[in-house]
């Protein structure tokens, strides 16, 4: 089928299988690889994109429900090179070890942040509850969360 | 301690800027042209003799390359476990077996242009087995008449261990107990991933793998194709984490072997229930233990039995076993050990490599049986502890060497005061005195770890750096980073010895063809050994610079003085020149390249000390337990990059909880089955499940370590998981030792409290 979604901030054409799982379509089709397979049965979280201002699990979604969206996936977080503050927060605050989790991760918090500016600190641990990372016990993860909300709010 | 430019402050881990931005490439996101796919088939049974395979119908699917089975493959058999040749190991693994010995074994392998169509073909071969009948547990495998699994049999004796003699005393208080040990998942986050190219007009084999040896997957492959070492390259590419399950050579000589025979670019990546099966998973275990001990809390002498599940194959279980019985002598001073035990195998998947060691298994064995011990003395475990911990630079009767400057009385004094340990204990009485349905409870448990293979192997470190000619640096290390920041490590440690900044210094991951020999990231030796050479080598590399700066002053080396890059001579501090002219002058006019190679033998292993405390609340409704509070106190020698060994803290941490109440994979008694097979059913610690969690870390000197560095990544989890144990017992006045402590085995053990009660 032909496919018109907004990739990423642009729009975007291209001749898909719709029923090709989402999350390898992202992959290898995009070959947009920030997006990553931890378990896929939508448990670990490392395959969130944000579809429609809403975090998905990538990994449960079919190609199809693309046609007309607006997918943004880890790599147009940064368009034109500067980093996301959330990314940034990232890196200041020892949240990342083996970044395998990082994305996903990234984009929860991103999209936790869209719909909820100021969330208190039980709201951004249930809101991470689908995100497993075994590397950082999750402290660092949550700080990094509280940074990007405190630096956002100084300006 | 002295205070450093870049060791001991915080910055961000190496390509974290790849992290956070998806750029990063792990092996499992390589793409390729003409890249081929390669799926698994498992067997659906648990043992038996493979009769005949069909793999007409699998073959017809459009994009099918090759299939691969027992019957048209090599019958060489190669070993997981193994690094060198020269190492005696079980060598039982082929790359397909006519004998079936798991369910989940894997029976055949599909190549095919996509993985949809390698999987579609999966599913359309056939295989029919003669099964056989199987033993599951370990008191099944060891019986007279069990089925063997291997021609060498079912059960592997450990060579019993003795010091002093423990039957021969006699003492006051004598008490047994028992643990019991379940398995678990490493959970990485990237599954097991690994890429291969035979490029035909050079006859050489290409590998990239996230693994912890590159020289050992090159051992292994070059033996097993039988190609020149020379002609075997293995790189680590980023790894989404290990926790041990990928010290092993496993996906490597299946996907080289199909790289080979097709002369192609060939990749596999695991599926999360390939993971958790066809790898390897954390021992269950049963131990006893025997001690006495003398009125005052000193103890007397210990004797442990431990049998070890080793699942369908030995690979590394014997020497888990045997380490297990080494680190007995790690953490406190018995002067009568003895230790005897079994490795078993059994019709169930394969139990191997954990994070940690031996150190989480004496861990549990040991501190729960000592809280225990303390409790029936009426003795404060901290206070029973503090009478029987090693001391800095005891001996340790495993190997009979130092344990360095090992800090175990810090730990548990700073500790204590840090956690509350004495106000949290009356805390919790007062609260359970006040209501019945939340009991509340403390606890604690000490552990230790190795940061070097000394002296069990020779401890062989290497590295070169070479000056660029801009004045900046490349080093070469074999480091194999699991993303807690080894790389980021050794860049410091240059960038502190050359005082130049850290984006000045790069470092590649461990490649066989650019390295030196190393034996691999084991024994958390990395920051340690890799990190005291690459000092030393960094040190060399400035004394041979030195020299050469002293050319261009036409002075002798004395009076050449070095610093933030740049050479002067102290009679004169302002006429200055950079490492680059150095680099130009060496070159042009001496016509020498400027680097230094470097191999050390290390030659000591300080034991890193940890504590754990934990403080709980069980509900005796529900059988949950939650977490209030907890610290880890870690003597971990200088904290190279504190941030990131925070980090690695917090998710010993999370794996040790897991350990405690929840993760298990449970295998089905009469079929052997895997019970849990996916991340729904696992269950782990989530963000939401996370307590809050406060890190302490005592750093004091160490003469074999990089500044004073000795080592992290494992020490982190084997204290956690006894110290929740004694907190639960502690509130629920219990002796569970039977891991994990879920609810319903709390409930339990509750109801047969009121049962023994109210009779």
């Amino acid at each position: 089928m032909k496919l018109n979604f907004n990739l990423n901030g642009k729009p975007f054409t291209i001749e898909a299988d719709g029923s090709k799982r989402l999350l390898d379509f992202i992959r290898e089709d995009l070959h947009l690889t920030g997006t990553k397979e931890g378990c896929g049965i939508g448990e670990c979280g490392a395959c969130t994109v944000i579809l429609n201002d809403k975090a998905i699990l990538s990994c449960l979604a079919v190609t199809g429900q693309l046609q007309g969206s607006d997918l943004w996936t880890i790599e147009g977080l940064n368009i034109d090179g500067e980093l996301d503050q959330i990314q940034q927060a990232f890196i200041d605050n020892g949240a990342i070890q083996c970044g395998f989790c990082t994305s996903g991760m990234i984009m929860s918090v991103k999209a936790l942040l869209m719909s909820n500016p100021h969330p208190t600190e039980q709201e951004i641990r249930r809101s991470l509850a689908g995100n497993i990372c075994r590397c950082t016990g999750y402290r660092e993860i949550k700080i990094a969360v509280q940074d990007v909300i405190q630096r956002r709010d100084a300006k | 301690m002295k205070d450093y430019q870049v060791i001991g402050k915080e910055h961000p881990n190496d390509q974290a800027y790849g992290m956070v931005t998806g750029k990063l490439q792990y092996c499992s996101d390589y793409q390729g042209i003409g890249m081929l796919h390669m799926k698994l088939k498992a067997s659906s049974i648990t043992h038996g003799i493979i009769r005949a395979i069909r793999t007409d119908q699998a073959e017809k699917v459009e994009g099918v390359r090759a299939i691969y089975t027992c019957f048209n493959t090599p019958k060489t058999k190669y070993d997981r476990g193994r690094v060198e040749f020269w190492e005696k190991v079980p060598y039982q693994e082929r790359l397909f077996d006519d004998h079936i010995r798991f369910r989940g074994e894997r029976v055949a392998a599909v190549v095919a242009d996509t993985a949809d169509a390698a999987q579609r073909a999966c599913d359309l071969i056939e295989v029919e087995y003669d099964e056989l009948p199987a033993v599951i547990s370990m008191e099944e495998a060891m019986h007279i008449d069990a089925i063997k699994l291997h021609d060498e049999g079912n059960v592997y004796p450990a060579t019993p261990f003795d010091y002093g003699d423990y039957s021969g005393i006699t003492a006051y208080h004598t008490h047994k107990s028992q643990s019991h040990i379940g398995r678990m998942t490493h959970l990485c986050m990237e599954t097991q991933s690994c890429r291969a190219i035979y490029d035909s007009s050079s006859q050489k084999l290409t590998i990239w793998s996230g693994c912890q040896s590159v020289f050992g997957v090159r051992s292994s492959v070059a033996q097993f194709l039988e190609m020149h070492y020379s002609k075997v390259r293995v790189i680590k590419p980023p790894m989404g984490g290990s926790f041990g399950v990928k010290q092993e050579t496993l996906l490597e000589p299946l996907v080289a072997y199909a790289a080979r025979s097709l002369k192609a670019d060939v990749k596999l990546v695991y599926t999360r229930e390939e993971q958790i099966v066809n790898t390897m998973m954390k021992h269950s275990l049963d131990a006893s233990i025997e001690s006495k001990v003398d009125e005052e809390g000193k103890i007397l002498g210990v004797t442990v039995h431990c049998d070890l599940d080793a699942g369908a194959y030995l690979t590394v279980s014997r020497g888990y076993l045997a380490t297990i019985q080494e680190k007995m002598g790690k953490v406190y001073k018995i002067p009568n050990v003895h230790f005897e035990g079994s490795t078993i195998c059994t019709n169930t998947p394969i139990n191997g490599s954990f994070r940690s060691w031996g150190s989480s298994e004496i861990g549990l064995i040991f501190e729960n049986h000592w809280n225990m011990v303390a409790r029936e003395l009426g003795i404060d475990p901290i206070d029973f502890r503090l009478n029987n911990i090693l001391s800095p630079e005891d001996i340790e009767i495993g190997h009979m060497v130092s344990v360095g400057n090992v800090r175990f009385e810090d730990c548990l004094r700073k500790g204590r005061d840090r956690f509350d340990w004495d106000g949290k204990k009356e805390t919790c009485i007062l609260r359970n005195s006040q209501q019945h349905r939340y009991r509340y409870g403390v606890g604690m448990a000490l552990s230790s770890h190795t940061s070097s293979f000394y002296p069990y192997r020779v401890d062989i470190a290497s590295a070169y750096i070479r000056l660029q000619e801009d004045g900046s640096l490349v080093v070469h290390v074999a480091i194999h980073d699991h993303g807690c920041g080894t790389i980021l490590a050794m860049k410091k440690i240059v960038s502190e010895v050359m005082e130049i900044s850290i984006d000045k210094v790069e470092l590649n991951e461990a490649d066989t063809q650019v390295n030196l020999y190393d034996y691999g990231c084991y024994a958390s030796r990395s920051v340690h050994s890799l990190g005291a050479t690459v000092k030393e080598c960094s040190e060399r590399l400035l004394d041979q610079a030195t020299g050469v700066a002293a050319a261009v002053f036409g002075c002798n080396p004395s009076f050449v003085r070095y610093s933030n890059g740049e050479f002067y001579k102290e009679m004169d501090p302002t006429n200055r020149i950079p490492l680059s002219r150095v680099v130009q002058y060496s070159i042009q006019v001496l016509g020498k390249d400027l680097f230094y190679a470097n191999t050390k033998n290390v030659d000591r292993n300080p034991g890193v000390a940890a504590v754990h405390f934990s403080e709980v609340e069980v509900d005796t409704y529900t059988g949950m337990t939650k977490i209030l509070s907890c610290l880890s106190v870690h003597d971990i020698g200088k904290a190279i990059n504190p941030d990131l060994c925070r980090g690695q803290v917090g998710s010993g941490i999370q794996q040790g909880i897991g350990m405690a109440l929840r993760e298990e994979i449970p295998i089905h008694p009469t079929t052997g089955e895997t019970l849990v097979t996916n991340l729904k059913n696992y269950e782990n610690i989530n963000s939401w499940d996370m307590p809050d969690y406060d890190v302490l870390f005592i750093e004091e000197p160490e003469a074999s370590g990089p500044f004073s560095a000795k080592s992290i990544g494992e020490v982190v989890l084997p204290a956690v998981a006894p110290a929740i144990v004694a907190a639960v017992n502690n509130a629920l006045d219990t002796n569970l030792t039977h891991l994990p402590l879920t609810s319903a085995v709390i409930l339990e053990a509750l109801e047969e409290y009121h049962h023994e009660t109210e009779l």
